[in-house]
């Protein structure tokens, strides 16, 4: 008789889910599903709104990557107005971008996933928190208090407050950097700097202790994709869309608005995620990643200096294998503070012209950004008066839905034998989707809580057994 | 004495927004604490309990009658071994205890502190308190006004 194991909630992640692990007759994992149950539907909110309002409503999406949504919807609004924005508020957008991505990484890696990397994934679940985490290491968590704080800090300083900033507006940003920010947000780089790189070499010793992680944790051929910047080079604010496979390029700098010719977006009956795909290859073959592994997968270089050091030795990993987003996501801590000084250096910095006005002259308009998680798209289309008659947005979590789904049956199939069940396996299946660091909130557009659950489910659909934290 | 006070809660829904309510009117007060308003309690809290000599949260409550004020001393519970079990699930989202312990565990520092609470009734979206619950803002403020003069 078929079991089904339920792990509900899923916990470490931003938003609500469960994984239900579907075992055969013979007690051997068949399947593995991730289950979204959580819905809002913000692209129907937004139909009947003025154009201008979308970067502050569709920041109200998500808390933890608000900065995302306002530079992809302002994008699109660029666009729907047919406005080249000034140079200074294109560094500016750069800098709150990146800034949010450090601070985002700094969270998933530090306070959801270091539990499971230092304590151990069979340790006791209930010493599996930061403050675990604090009392084992305490200088790693005031690294990632550190690292996160000043993340939250820059987004403060230029956008007037850490969650849901309205500073970022169609056709640039609402006022200037002063210099007293700019030298202010200087002075604290060095040792934001310094401190992601001593994490980073502390990481790279502790890999081999999670051989069997890396082995497993969604390792699989397929497909990545972000957009890229000038000759290759790691981009996070604007470019063209590149997919790339074991080491080719499948698509190469695709003008990032013809995304449709490349991407199909499917529904599944178990999930209020879609899960996109390249459609030339079909939902099987055409599943890729997107986030910090995929861009540094598909990227030549950083731009910086010891973020361009530390991708030599990353591109030297494994990349089969979802594990290697958490280095990832460090070496995109060191880039992000090291390219924030880069560009605070920049002679404009301080222009006071960060802003073009105009009424809409075009009737469609489509933005992409590289998000903390990956790449995100919001897609509008408006009437004569301005108003919103159709938003699409797709974003990074539910690019990464099919190799999530992928990855979490992998990992059940190594470790799940019979009904044999422990917490560290459990936490092992539920750790391969942290390695992706789903926004479920973002991607249904949903009001998020932390939570998971497993189920056991027979051959007969009967739930057998069940897990929920 | 360096007083931190931390008002907490959505201001958006409903009574929830109490803490932030009387944190910016303490904020508009003559007063020399630190005043922070903020939807949930995070890890990076604890750079601003590092420095501070004593500690108050004001946050509204799911579980108290409507417009029942408390006032919880936390000083004889930040030794508690396990931290509240909203911070296991998300490590982001802290109680003030497990913020007070993390800082203990981080900084050595152990400012006294409390956290004030208000029974609410409505906590769905909406930018208006109860009149139960708005009644005791000033009653709030004037009481920690009073803690920390």
């Amino acid at each position: 008789m078929t079991k089904i194991i339920t792990i509900d909630p899923v916990t470490r992640i931003e938003g609500h889910s469960k994984i239900t692990i579907h075992l055969n007759d013979g007690g051997e994992v068949e399947d593995a599903m991730f289950h979204v149950t959580q819905l809002r539907g913000f692209e129907k909110f937004a139909e009947g709104r003025p154009f201008h309002e979308m970067p502050s409503l569709m920041a109200r999406i998500c808390g933890i990557c608000p900065v995302s949504h306002l530079i992809a919807s302002s994008k699109a609004c660029d666009m729907l107005m047919s406005v080249r924005i000034p140079p200074a508020a294109v560094k500016l957008r750069r800098i709150i971008n990146l800034a949010q991505i450090a601070q985002s990484h700094a969270l998933s890696f530090f306070y959801l996933s270091s539990p499971d990397l230092l304590l151990g994934m069979d340790s006791d679940p209930k010493k599996r928190n930061i403050i675990g985490v604090a009392k084992e290491n305490p200088e790693l968590a005031r690294r990632g208090i550190h690292l996160r704080a000043l993340g939250q800090e820059i987004i403060e300083l230029l956008g007037g407050k850490k969650i849901h900033p309205g500073w970022v507006v169609a056709g640039g940003v609402s006022h200037p950097l002063t210099a007293d920010h700019r030298d202010y947000i200087l002075s604290k780089l060095p040792e934001a700097i310094k401190i992601a790189a001593t994490t980073l070499a502390w990481f790279e010793e502790q890999l081999e202790r999670f051989s069997e992680e890396i082995s497993v944790f969604a390792n699989f051929p397929g497909l990545y994709m972000s957009i890229v910047g000038a000759n290759g080079a790691l981009e996070t604010y604007d470019g063209p869309l590149s997919i790339v496979d074991k080491g080719n390029f499948v698509v190469d700098r695709l003008p990032a608005e013809e995304y449709k010719s490349i991407i199909e977006e499917s529904i599944s009956p178990h999930s209020y995620l879609k899960s996109p795909y390249y459609k030339h290859l079909g939902i099987v073959q055409g599943m890729y990643r997107v986030g910090p592994l995929a861009r540094l997968k598909i990227a030549t270089h950083c731009g910086t200096p010891q973020a361009d050091e530390a991708l030599k030795k990353f591109k030297k990993l494994d990349l089969c294998s979802a594990f290697h987003y958490h280095s990832a996501r460090l070496i995109e801590i060191l880039y992000a503070y090291e390219m924030i000084e880069q560009l605070l250096k920049s002679d404009d910095i301080l222009d006071s012209h960060v802003r073009a006005f105009a009424e809409p002259n075009a009737f469609e308009g489509f933005g992409v950004s590289e998000a903390p998680r990956g790449t995100l798209m919001h897609h509008y289309k408006i009437d004569k008066n301005g108003l919103i008659t159709y938003a699409d947005l797709i974003i990074a979590t539910g690019h990464n839905n099919l190799a999530m789904n992928r990855g979490i049956t992998q990992a059940a199939k190594h470790y799940i034998k019979g009904d044999n069940l422990t917490d560290g396996i459990l936490n092992r299946v539920e750790a391969v989707i942290r390695t992706f660091d789903p926004c479920l909130s973002c991607s249904t557009h949903a009001l998020g809580q932390m939570a998971l659950d497993i189920q056991l489910v027979g051959p007969n659909g009967a739930v057998l057994d069940r897990v929920q934290r | 004495m360096a007083w931190l006070i931390v008002g907490f809660g959505s201001d958006i829904c409903g009574d929830d927004k109490f803490g932030i309510a009387v944190a910016e009117s303490i904020a508009k007060s003559d007063t020399t604490a630190m005043v922070i308003t903020t939807n949930t309690l995070v890890p990076e809290l604890v750079e601003k309990i590092r420095v501070a000599d004593g500690v108050i949260f004001v946050d509204a409550s799911l579980t108290l009658p409507l417009g029942q004020v408390q006032c919880i001393d936390l000083q004889n519970q930040r030794d508690n071994q396990e931290p509240d079990a909203c911070s296991v699930g998300s490590s982001h989202d802290c109680h003030p205890k497990t913020l007070l312990q993390l800082n203990y565990i981080l900084n050595g520092t152990q400012p006294p502190s409390w956290l004030y609470i208000v029974g609410g009734a409505e906590f769905s979206y909406s930018e208006q308190m109860s009149k139960s619950v708005e009644a005791c803002v000033e009653i709030v403020k004037e009481e920690i006004m009073a803690r920390i003069s």
